[in-house]
Order: C-alpha cells, then sequence, then structure tokens
C-alpha cells in the first residue's frame, strides 16, 4: 500500500475509518485479508494484509517488556517463565531501536537502564497539562518512545505530527515494516512476492519442511522450495497456517506435538477514557504515537484484586467526529441538536487516555480452523475463540477508574468511559509459545518448532506472556535473535535432503 | 455490487437530518450556510463504501417527517440505522473548512517540531519528581 492511499490526510478521514479503513478486516472487503469468524471472541484482532502486514496500522508505541515479565510464574504464581530473560533480550532490542530510528528519552526509573540515539517527541500542551497532573497524584509516567523518528531517518521522514499514526503515516514518518524493514531486505537480495498467500508449509518423508505451496492473485498454485521456512504471519496466521500444515505425518497441524498450536491466544484488552478540557491542547497534534506512558499499575499488587497489570498511554485526538461517536452514551438530547456543538467545540481539547491490559495465557482461549468460513482462495480461516478471564476483567475495571482520576487530576470537564475496547489492539500473541520442554511449548528459546529443526517462527506466537506493552518492539528483538541464530547454526541446521 | 449515488432528494433528506441533529449556532454555520453541503455528503457517502443497496436501505428507514421529535423517537427506535446516517451527516459537516475554521480546527495538519520543543519542556522540571523517586523496576534475579 502506498502512503499516497492512506486515509489520514484526505478530508474523509474519519468517514474512510468506518469500512474501506477499518480495522476489522471482515468490514475492509479488501482481497488481501482474509476473514475472522470472531462469533465466540470478545475482542476483534486487528490486522492487515500488505507489505509491512499490521504494522501499517501500529501507533509505534515501542515499548520493551520489563523484566518481571519473563518470570511471571516464579514471581506471581501464574502462567509460565520464559526460557529467556529480559538480559538475553537486552542487546538486541538496543540494535534494533538503532536500525528502525526509535525516538525516546533514557532514564526511565521504571526500566533497567536504556537509552536511545534519536530524542523524544515534545509531548504538547496535552502531554505537560497530564504530566502535572500526574506529578500531582505521585504517580509514574515518562515521555512516549516511538518507532517515529523526531529526524529524518533512511527512507523515513521526520514525525509531521499529523497525529493519524495508527491509520498509516500519510507522510511516510512511521517505521511500519514496508518502510523500516523490506527496502533493505530488498537490498540484501531478498525476493519480495506481493499477493502471496501461502497456504500450506511442507514436509519431507523425514519430517523437515522442504518448502510452502502458495497461490497468486490469478489463482496460480506455485512451490516454494527451502532448505527453512521462517513464519511470521501473527499470532493467528502462524497458527492458522500450521494447522493447514496438517498431514499424514503430522495429522494435529505441523510443529503440534505438544497441542497447543492455536492454544493460549492473548489479545491485550483495552479500554479507554477521552477527557475534554477547556483549554486549547492543540490535540490535532501528534503523534499518535504515545504523548506519554504509565507504567504506575504495571505490576502486580494484590490489594487491587487481580494479578499483573496494565500500561497506560496518553494519545492526542486529532478526529473530531470520533469524539460525536465516543458519547454515544448520552441521551439523544446531549448529544444532538444543540449539544451537538457542545462536543464538536472541545475539537482540540481532548485527551485520550488508553490502558493495554495483561491478559494471561489460557488454553480455552484459542485459534482454530473454521469448518465453513474460506478466504477468498477457498481456504479455511481462523476461527478465535477469546474470553476475557475475571483477573482480566478486573484489571479493566481498576485501570479504567485510575485513568478517569488522571483525567480529574489534570482538569477535564466531561469524560467519556469505554470498559472495553472491542476493536483494539493487533497485539496476536502466545498461540505458539516458546519453551525448553517440547511437552508444553510450540517452539524453543530460538523460535525453532521441536518438531521441525528447520521451522521457525518470529512472530508474536512465540511468546509466553504478553506484559502489558505493546510487544511490536519484543516480536521483533526477537525475530533478529532467531535470524542470527539460524545464520549462526546454518552450518547445522538439519534441512531437508 | 454498485457504488451508492445520491440524488437530489435523498441530499434533501439527508440535509434535513444534518439541519436537526447540527444547527447552526451563533459561533457556527448552519448547513445551509456552507458553500459545498450536497458535494460534501456524496464525497461522505464514497468515503464510507456503502453500496447502492445499503444506502437506499437505510435512507428508507429515515421517517417521513424530519423532526426533533421524529429523530428522537428514530434513534431510540432504530439505532442501527440512526447511527450511520447519523455519521454521515456529521461527518460530511466537519468536512467543511467553515467548520474547521469555526472550531480554530488546522485544515494544514503538517506539524514538524522544533529541535528545541522537548528540550524546552524537559527544562521546566516536569520529569524530577518522576526521576527522583529513582529505579523502580522489580528484578526478579533479586528475589530470594
Amino acid at each position: 500500500v502506498s502512503p499516497t492511499e492512506f486515509p489520514g490526510n484526505k478530508r474523509e478521514f474519519e468517514l474512510l475509518l468506518t469500512r474501506k479503513w477499518s480495522t476489522n478486516p471482515n468490514f475492509r472487503g479488501r482481497s488481501a485479508d482474509y476473514p475472522l469468524n470472531v462469533e465466540d471472541a470478545e475482542v476483534m484482532p486487528v490486522m492487515f494484509g500488505a507489505v509491512g502486514g499490521s504494522t501499517i496500522l501500529f501507533g509505534a508505541h515501542w515499548m520493551r517488556l520489563l523484566p518481571s515479565d519473563f518470570r511471571v510464574r516464579t514471581l506471581d504464581g501464574v502462567a509460565d517463565d520464559w526460557p529467556i530473560d529480559y538480559w538475553e533480550l537486552e542487546p538486541y532490542y538496543n540494535r534494533i531501536d538503532r536500525f528502525i530510528g526509535v525516538s525516546g528519552l533514557g532514564g526511565d526509573p521504571a526500566y533497567p537502564p536504556q537509552d536511545f540515539e534519536m530524542p523524544p517527541h515534545p509531548m504538547g500542551k496535552g502531554g505537560m497539562l497530564s504530566a502535572r497532573a500526574l506529578n500531582k497524584l505521585g504517580w509514574h509516567w515518562w515521555p512516549g518512545t516511538q518507532a517515529i523518528p523526531t529526524a529524518n531517518h533512511k527512507r523515513m521522514t521526520q514525525c509531521q505530527r499529523w497525529g493519524v499514526c495508527e491509520t498509516g503515516c500519510p507522510a511516510g514518518a512511521k517505521a511500519s515494516f514496508d518502510l523500516a524493514y523490506w527496502p533493505h531486505a530488498i537490498a540484501l537480495g531478498a525476493h519480495l512476492v506481493t499477493g502471496a498467500r501461502v497456504r500450506k508449509v511442507t514436509t519431507d518423508a523425514s519430517g523437515r519442511a522442504n518448502g510452502v505451496l502458495w497461490i497468486d492473485r490469478q489463482g496460480k498454485e506455485h512451490r516454494q522450495k527451502g532448505q527453512a521456512v521462517v513464519m511470521a504471519a501473527n499470532g493467528i496466521g502462524t497458527p492458522r497456517l500450521l494447522l493447514l500444515s496438517a498431514s499424514s505425518q503430522f495429522p494435529d497441524g505441523l510443529a503440534n506435538s505438544s497441542g497447543l498450536v492455536g492454544k493460549n491466544l492473548m489479545l491485550h484488552p483495552n479500554n479507554e477514557t477521552i477527557g475534554l478540557y477547556d483549554e486549547q491542547l492543540e490535540s490535532w497534534k501528534g503523534p499518535a504515537g504515545q504523548l506519554m506512558y504509565s507504567l504506575q499499575f504495571y505490576e502486580t499488587d494484590l490489594a487491587r484484586g487481580f494479578v499483573r497489570g496494565s500500561k497506560m498511554n496518553l494519545m492526542p485526538v486529532p478526529g473530531i467526529l470520533r469524539l460525536v461517536q465516543n458519547f454515544a452514551a448520552l441521551g439523544f438530547e446531549q448529544r444532538w441538536g444543540p449539544a451537538a456543538h457542545d462536543i464538536i467545540e472541545h475539537a482540540g481539547r481532548a485527551l485520550s487516555w488508553a490502558a493495554n491490559i495483561e491478559d494471561l495465557p489460557e488454553e480455552s482461549n484459542c485459534v482454530t480452523l473454521d469448518p465453513e468460513l474460506k478466504d477468498g482462495d477457498g481456504i479455511p480461516a481462523p476461527r478465535v475463540k477469546y474470553r476475557m478471564s475475571e483477573n482480566t476483567r478486573n484489571n479493566l475495571a481498576y485501570a479504567l477508574a485510575r485513568m478517569v482520576e488522571m483525567h480529574d487530576a489534570a482538569g477535564a470537564r466531561h469524560i467519556a468511559q469505554t470498559f472495553l475496547w472491542r476493536e483494539q489492539p493487533g497485539h496476536l500473541l502466545g498461540t505458539a509459545r516458546m519453551g525448553n520442554d517440547p511437552r508444553t511449548s510450540v517452539v524453543d528459546r530460538f523460535g525453532r518448532a521441536h518438531d521441525v529443526p528447520n521451522l521457525f517462527i518470529v512472530d508474536g506466537s512465540v511468546m509466553v506472556t504478553g506484559g502489558a506493552v505493546n510487544p511490536t518492539a519484543s516480536i521483533t528483538a526477537l525475530a533478529l535473535r532467531t535470524a542470527e541464530h539460524i545464520a549462526d547454526s546454518a552450518r547445522d541446521l538439519r534441512t531437508s535432503r | 455490487m454498485t457504488e451508492a449515488k445520491l440524488n437530489a432528494h435523498e441530499i434533501g433528506r439527508l440535509s434535513d437530518l444534518a439541519r436537526v441533529l447540527i444547527p447552526g449556532t451563533e459561533k457556527m454555520p448552519p448547513v445551509d450556510d456552507l458553500d459545498n453541503f450536497a458535494e460534501l455528503l456524496v464525497s461522505g457517502v464514497k468515503a464510507i463504501g456503502l453500496t447502492d443497496a445499503e444506502l437506499r436501505a437505510l435512507l428508507e428507514t429515515l421517517p417521513p417527517d424530519i423532526s426533533w421529535e421524529s429523530m428522537r423517537a428514530f434513534s431510540a427506535a432504530r439505532p442501527v440505522s440512526f447511527e450511520p446516517l447519523a455519521q454521515l451527516v456529521t461527518g460530511a459537516y466537519l468536512m467543511a473548512p467553515q467548520v474547521l475554521n469555526g472550531l480554530g480546527f488546522p485544515t494544514e495538519r503538517r506539524f514538524p517540531a522544533g529541535p528545541e520543543e522537548f528540550a524546552d519542556e524537559y527544562e521546566t522540571g516536569i520529569l524530577d519528581p518522576v526521576v527522583n523517586r529513582g529505579a523502580h523496576f522489580r528484578d526478579p534475579r533479586l528475589k530470594g
């Protein structure tokens, strides 16, 4: 997709989001997307089929997991520990940050030491107002870290602060992977085939991966041979493809001897509070992106009635129509007629605090193949089952109340609350988890399938727990680590004969 | 699937709806004062991506008499029809430059940050309370 097609700089911006640029692939009607059966899902996964994938729509909040996220079982007695720790991943985080031009301010005391080459974005009037409020409350906050450059960086331009990051940056100033990675990979010899839909990973008689079958946009099937297969199809697409790759050797799906392919789906439920303020905050200015984040409620405090926590982020609200929609709970008289202007006149004076909630892995939350629904090529679509636990609901309720306090402390005149943001976010995690034990995990500590030694997974599927931060920084760091492991061990790689 | 097109009668009906839902105020123009509201409605329909059949079906749900009372009843009885129509007319209204100007909302949206903007914020000491709290991440290596 060319940045010129993105909706954010068009006057019809907000109306374009209702369908053509909806985050929901079931509404968009693009041939590159595949449908999802979400009848039994409380949250609609966000995804986008294109070069660069769902990073086209990500907000580029570039957050590392915290050290505790890798030891949830040890520290909190729930879920599982990862086979690696924060410090094993830290050098990869650092290298990725430099490569894609992450902007941020080092020294956040909520993290082990970290620093960034690219300076942070200004927080603006809304950020400063909210920072003063959180200081008054004595709560943690920090200027936003984001994969949005504050100066020209490689193929990306300096952020123009359109504030429309989550619908594709029309300025080409966000590190979506069509810009941040693909041009570099192609320059190094990678061959990119657009419009290709893989329908199966094939294996030889010894059970090693030997290629994929894929379908072009004319419906013709092709075979791509390979000595290794690396999957990066997201936490729903990857288990879908592994299950589609069942064979007589792998009757329950490829790499699925543990029975865990597709299980433990985590989706990071989000909620939101929008505050309307009297003063002009210029909240049409991005990035969005995050003006700031708070990790005040990230770690477990059993007094709150749940384990684990949330990451909260402050975002501008550049859309005016969105304000009217977010106050839909008001009665007709409070929303329309002269009252409509009471809402509309807050254009530029609205701020959003949203929380990313850590949901724990549960085998009942899963991706399977739908027996009836098919994509445009007749391939079974994924069926997503996702129900929030009581722990997650308590976490949502607690976070919502705290975000209302944040707005109150900043002097918001009106606050709209959304307990669950059904069509957010695009964090699709846990469905091919990593681990040392093949009985309880799908891939090893390097993302290599336990059952298929030359099959690797480099997306959010491999995450054991999800933390509460936006996961792309971690997914990317894990991918780099896997890529280097493949390169380092290529001579010893057991490939198809 | 045919792309929806609005005829003059339908534009009139949607304009009636807009007059009820977003009347003018002292500061803000009514739809009748906008230079091109009909054209904005057409653009809005196209942007939403409604098919002709979908648009016709939605418009057919509108009561014949579009008034404050009838729209209040319509919104309560048929919210699934009311909301997209309200969204369309409001979205079209908010596209008008006169409306954006009235709100003080910029139509030119490029605001690259100057090199000193964050530094100026930082130098106010806004981060001091956070930094002074000291490191407080949970280090699993120290457990026990």
